[in-house]
């Protein structure tokens, strides 16, 4: 039947189409995984906004800034103490105000951006003091007075008062990096998307919303890295950028949520770093308000929450439980506070000696981010448990900055990653700070304390100074630290070298080789 | 399909097939609107309470049907109430659709001239802004919340309304009983009330029942971008969404709420199509009234 | 082509009307864009604050920026984002593309799996493969795009290895660009696709009964020639609205897509720029938005005159 056979045919040549059409793409595929390139891979959630040492918003610029870029010290390993960099040793004056650097030799500026000397530190430094530039570090660069160029590896940097963060908390972060003043003021304002730094790796190109690379630099002082190029892809699904990694499209990316880790760990071909963090995840309490201006409904909320089953389940055990202002591995931290451990009867028996025994309601205000999502509804059950109805306010970034700078709101949710208690402390505990700035839970009674630890030279007389302050803060509980999150590297078995610095919880590249 | 002429036969299993599958679309929305309905019985289990320890079991583990969530919480529970949320999102968006759809058609076929003008143009702003965009601005601008999100969801259905109401409006204004009415001294309202309106329903009536599934589907998408509802509501469109991480550790979560939209929309579309053949065979065809997505 | 210049001209009202919304959605957002902008900038004081809300223009009331902002966008300039300082229209021109390909091969993907699923649907009528092909459409149409589009992910991508994960591919490498738009092309145009099916079928199923038809095949014409040569073409204008008005839903589904696939594009511009209140970005991007959907229209609009050589236009 003629009929039936071209109906037929039609149907064949249909699919021969659509085959046609889908097998030729299927055979340009690449897999990264298996190839032993030193090439590198990395996803990333969010797009590039600035590797400006001097306005870097967030991590992933962070992420490049740090294999771009050198400060005249660095973290050392996995701690928060710091190592020569750029310069190779200091002297610091007895009253601790006059920090001298004598600079490495021989330093190069990537692509041909000369020689670097100590002019560039002075200019590094004197332009994020500049108000011209708006840079986000003006404030923790303040503290600097003057920096004199003493001569082309010596330069001395004046402080307006001793400070004991100032090469942890500075120097050998963000701010301190520095740049090239001869591309800086070529570039202007393209240098955020060109940077030009002393470090392993230079800066290639940027596709907008799709990639960066990067290639190594082949004249680093260190020597040249193993790994000769990385590529960043902007994947903002961390689901769908897990399952690139097991095909092998990308072979190294940081898991943050513990889903995506949990599978992620069934395959046999990768392998995993993971980092605790010198950050927390915490709810503040606005202690304006009622009944949160009562310090019994507070200790109340604290004694409802229970971490150690949080972590281990909806975390999937990516986290440790957090008491204190300070984090485990920042200097100063203690755990000798009040805990407040999980209790709720004695929550509820706090709750009825405020008065509330019949309840209350109240509400927080957040954005739906990273753990914000997991905490809110876990803490919806734990109130409930206590007979508190926790009505939930969830806001985008835009809206949610405007209502959290206009203090509307009983409780909010934060997650902060900071190196040195100088850079939280005033800006969320200090009464300068109420909001619109940091200091969510309107708290001021530790002021004088924060000044006095910033005034301390002797390490131990401003630990002494800290575990004060963390008592202090647990006793009044003005917020409740929930948990410090564990970061994970996941990458192909082939790749060596791993750690992430608690700092940092991103990779240095210069430490990774890639071998069977 | 051979060389016969298309006969009764043909035609009448025609009919049959879609009103069977009208028929079976009815039976579905009936289905899920009782559920909806008696769900503190259909569910035994709290859908809000969560038991950390029980959390990620599989379905068909004793005492959860459909099994739990990454918080502990009965699946099936879930899913019953989250019918009523979805139920709720696109009956009522629909309603403020079909409302202010209608009133726009309705002033401005029956005034015609310059608002008819006026209108249409505010209607065809509506239709170029991407129906997403529309209802991310409303949300994220007024603030999270089922009302919000009920109201963001339906000005963005309000173009299709409007158009059919008009064009019904347009066609009847010439008719006959429109002129007598008129000469019998009835003013613009009472025609409009009395006349226009009620038969303009029809087309109303099956837009509504195709614009719900729409609505279902726009407040899912609305969800994975993290503008839905705030816990601990479900609602379906939320639980396909933050499900979605779980694919490969625990793929119920995720593929349970999805395939309830799924058959919840398709039962719409069914029963919308059906009702569409059965009132007025001639609207078939009609750009305006089929489904646009999203 | 006085028709052309007549519908372009009755398009503007339409897209001022756009901008203007577009303009006041974001300017009565909560939320201040130089706020956002200065971020955890800890040493904001309001002097600083004032300094940018002025630089910005922000301080001006809001009719003067209004109309300040249409006299530019006039003379060709969508002014500077607030969060780059690049101007509006070279970003909007570099993620654009990106957009249109993954509309323009969701609509070709619908189209040639619409219509010959169409046809045979039509042509087996009632039979075993009408039904099934008839509910696999109409279950496609139902589900979220964003769910479907990690689902085909997950199976295709991952578990077969079939495609790629994600991204736009390698710019300049055809294979590459063509394999990965498969499955975002797919997750978008599905819909449309299965649309087009029922619609086909159902013009199809209309045709295949009239006079003429039957004349065709009395005259002894093959059946295939009958089929296409006539059915066909009235099933076109049809098929043709269907996706004229599926364009809105195309360039809005994109931002759920790109998300989803990690592919740049207008969708994810626009969205991040809600978000950070990017107030030129957001009302450049929509502008084009509008222009584009208006555009498909006419586009729509003239191919019936094409399709149906009854339809003209003056």
């Amino acid at each position: 039947m003629i009929i039936v056979g071209r109906r037929r045919l039609f149907t064949v040549l249909a699919c021969a189409l659509v085959l046609a059409v889908v097998t030729g793409p299927v055979l340009s595929q690449q897999s990264v995984r298996y190839s032993l390139a030193p090439v590198i891979v990395s996803a990333y959630p969010r797009d590039f906004r600035s590797m400006d040492p001097a306005h870097i918003p967030g991590s992933p610029d962070y992420q490049i800034a740090l294999n771009v870029f050198s400060g005249l010290v660095r973290y050392k390993g996995n701690s928060l103490d710091v190592e020569p960099d750029l310069a190779e040793r200091w002297r610091v004056s007895p009253n601790g105000q006059v920090y001298t650097f004598f600079l490495r030799k021989g330093v190069k500026f990537h692509r041909g951006f000369g020689e670097f000397t100590a002019r560039d530190v002075k200019y590094t430094f004197e332009r994020i003091l500049n108000p011209a530039t708006r840079s986000r570090y003006r404030a923790s660069m303040l503290i600097v007075d003057t920096v004199e160029v003493v001569n082309d590896y010596t330069v001395r940097v004046n402080l307006k008062a001793p400070s004991a963060s100032f090469l942890a908390g500075v120097l050998a972060f963000r701010p301190g990096y520095i740049v090239s003043q001869k591309a800086v003021e070529q570039l202007g304002d393209r240098f955020a998307f060109n940077p030009i730094g002393t470090g392993p790796f230079q800066f290639v190109s940027y596709t907008p919303r799709q990639e960066l690379v990067m290639e190594a630099f082949p004249e680093y002082y260190r020597g040249a890295p193993s790994i000769k190029r990385i590529v960043w892809k902007v994947v903002p699904d961390e689901n769908v950028a897990g399952l690139a990694l097991q095909k092998g499209e990308i072979n190294h990316m940081i898991v943050r949520d513990p889903q995506v880790y949990k599978a992620l760990q069934r395959d046999p071909n990768l392998a995993f770093t993971a980092t605790p963090t010198t950050g927390w995840w915490e709810f503040s309490m606005n202690t304006r308000r009622k009944p949160l201006d009562d310090a019994r409904v507070r200790r109340a909320l604290a004694h409802a929450v229970d971490r150690d089953t949080f972590i281990k389940t909806v975390l999937e055990g990516l986290g440790s439980p957090a008491y204190s202002l300070i984090p485990p591995g920042m200097i100063g931290h203690t755990n000798e506070v009040e805990k407040y451990p999980f209790n709720a009867a004695r929550a509820r028996q706090l709750l009825a000696e405020a008065g509330y025994s019949g309840g209350v309601r109240i509400n927080v205000v957040y954005e739906p981010a990273e753990y914000a999502d997991l905490m809110v509804t876990a803490m919806q059950q734990w109130f409930k448990d206590i007979g508190v109805d926790l009505q939930l306010i969830k806001l985008e970034a835009g809206a949610w900055t405007a209502r959290r700078q206009s203090g509307d709101y009983d409780i909010t949710i934060s997650g902060t990653t900071r190196f040195d208690p100088d850079q939280f402390l005033t800006e969320q505990f200090h009464s300068a700070s109420f909001p619109p700035g940091g200091n969510q839970s309107f708290y001021a009674a530790i002021d004088d304390m924060i000044e006095a630890q910033r005034r301390a030279i002797n390490t131990r007389e401003r630990a002494r100074i800290l575990a004060e302050i963390q008592k202090k803060v647990a006793a009044d509980v003005p917020f409740v630290p929930l948990f410090n999150p564990v970061y994970v590297t996941a990458y192909h078995k082939s790749q060596k070298g791993h750690a992430l610095n608690t700092a940092h919880w991103m990779t240095r590249f210069e430490f990774v080789k890639i071998e069977r | 399909m051979g060389t016969r002429p298309a006969g009764p036969l043909r035609r009448g299993a025609r009919i049959l097939w879609t009103r069977r599958s009208a028929a079976f679309g009815l039976f579905v929305v009936v289905a899920i609107l009782a559920v909806a309905v008696l769900a503190p019985w259909v569910a035994r289990r709290d859908p809000l309470q969560q038991r950390l320890l029980e959390r990620l079991k599989p379905p068909g583990t004793p005492g959860h049907l459909l099994g739990t969530d990454n918080f502990g919480r009965d699946l099936f529970a879930r899913i019953v109430y989250g019918a009523r949320i979805s139920i709720l999102v696109g009956v009522v968006s629909v309603a403020i659709a079909a409302g202010l759809g209608s009133a726009v058609g309705l002033l401005g076929g029956y005034y015609g001239g310059t608002l008819d003008h006026a209108l249409m143009r505010v209607v065809d702003v509506l239709m170029a802004f991407p129906l997403i965009l529309l209802a991310i601005a409303i949300v994220a601008f007024l603030g999270g919340g089922l009302f919000n999100l009920m109201l963001a969801v339906g000005i963005s259905s309000v173009p299709p309304f409007a158009r059919v109401v008009r064009g019904e409006v347009l066609a009847q204004r010439t008719r006959d009983y429109v002129e007598a009415a008129r000469a019998l001294g009835a003013g613009g309202g009472r025609l409009m009330g009395r006349h226009l309106l009620p038969n303009s329903l029809s087309p109303i009536v099956v837009l509504s029942t195709l614009r719900i599934s729409t609505a279902i589907l726009t407040e899912s998408s609305l969800s994975f971008l993290g503008l839905g509802v705030a816990p601990p509501t479900p609602t379906w469109g939320s639980m396909a969404a933050e499900g979605t991480k779980f694919l490969q550790t625990a793929p119920w979560i995720s593929i349970v709420p999805g395939a309830a939209i799924m058959i919840m929309v398709l039962a719409f579309n069914l029963f919308g199509d059906g009702l569409r053949d059965a009132l007025d065979p001639r609207l078939k065809g009609e750009g305006g009234l089929r489904t646009k997505e999203e | 082509m006085a028709y052309l210049v007549q519908r372009l001209l009755s398009t503007l009202p339409t897209v001022v009307g756009v901008v203007t919304l577009a303009f006041l959605l974001i300017h009565i957002a909560p939320g201040d864009p130089a706020e956002l902008l200065l971020g955890d900038y800890t040493g904001v004081t309001p002097q600083v604050l004032a300094d940018l809300r002025a630089r910005l223009g922000l301080d001006r009331p809001l009719v003067v920026q209004y109309l300040t902002y249409v006299g530019s966008v006039l003379t060709g300039d969508l002014g500077k984002s607030f969060r780059t300082n690049q101007p509006v229209m070279s970003e909007i021109a570099a993620q654009a593309p990106f957009t249109v390909v993954l509309a323009a091969a969701g609509v070709l993907l619908a189209i040639v799996v619409g219509v010959p699923s169409g046809i045979v649907s039509a042509v087996r009528r009632n039979s075993l493969t009408d039904y099934i092909t008839t509910t696999i459409a109409m279950l496609w149409l139902s589900s979220p795009s964003f769910w479907f589009g990690i689902l085909l992910i997950y199976i295709l991508a991952y578990k077969l290895g079939w495609f790629p994960v994600f991204g736009a591919g390698t710019p300049g490498d055809w294979r590459s660009l063509a394999s990965h738009l498969v499955l975002p092309a797919a997750a978008i145009g599905v819909r449309s696709a299965a649309l087009i099916a029922r619609m086909t079928r159902a013009s199809m199923l209309e045709v295949l009964h009239q006079d003429y038809v039957r004349t065709a095949r009395a005259k002894g014409l093959g059946h295939y020639a009958v089929v296409y040569r006539h059915a066909l073409r009235n099933a076109a204008i049809p098929v043709i609205t269907i996706i004229g008005l599926d364009i809105a839903y195309l360039l809005g589904g994109a931002v759920v897509i790109e998300t989803v696939f990690a592919r740049p594009g207008l969708g994810k511009l626009v969205v991040d720029a809600i978000y950070a209140r990017d107030y030129p970005m957001v009302q450049g991007a929509i502008m084009i938005f509008a222009f584009g959907i208006l555009a498909t229209n006419l586009l729509v609009d003239l191919s019936y005159a094409v399709v149906d050589p009854r339809i003209r236009y003056a």
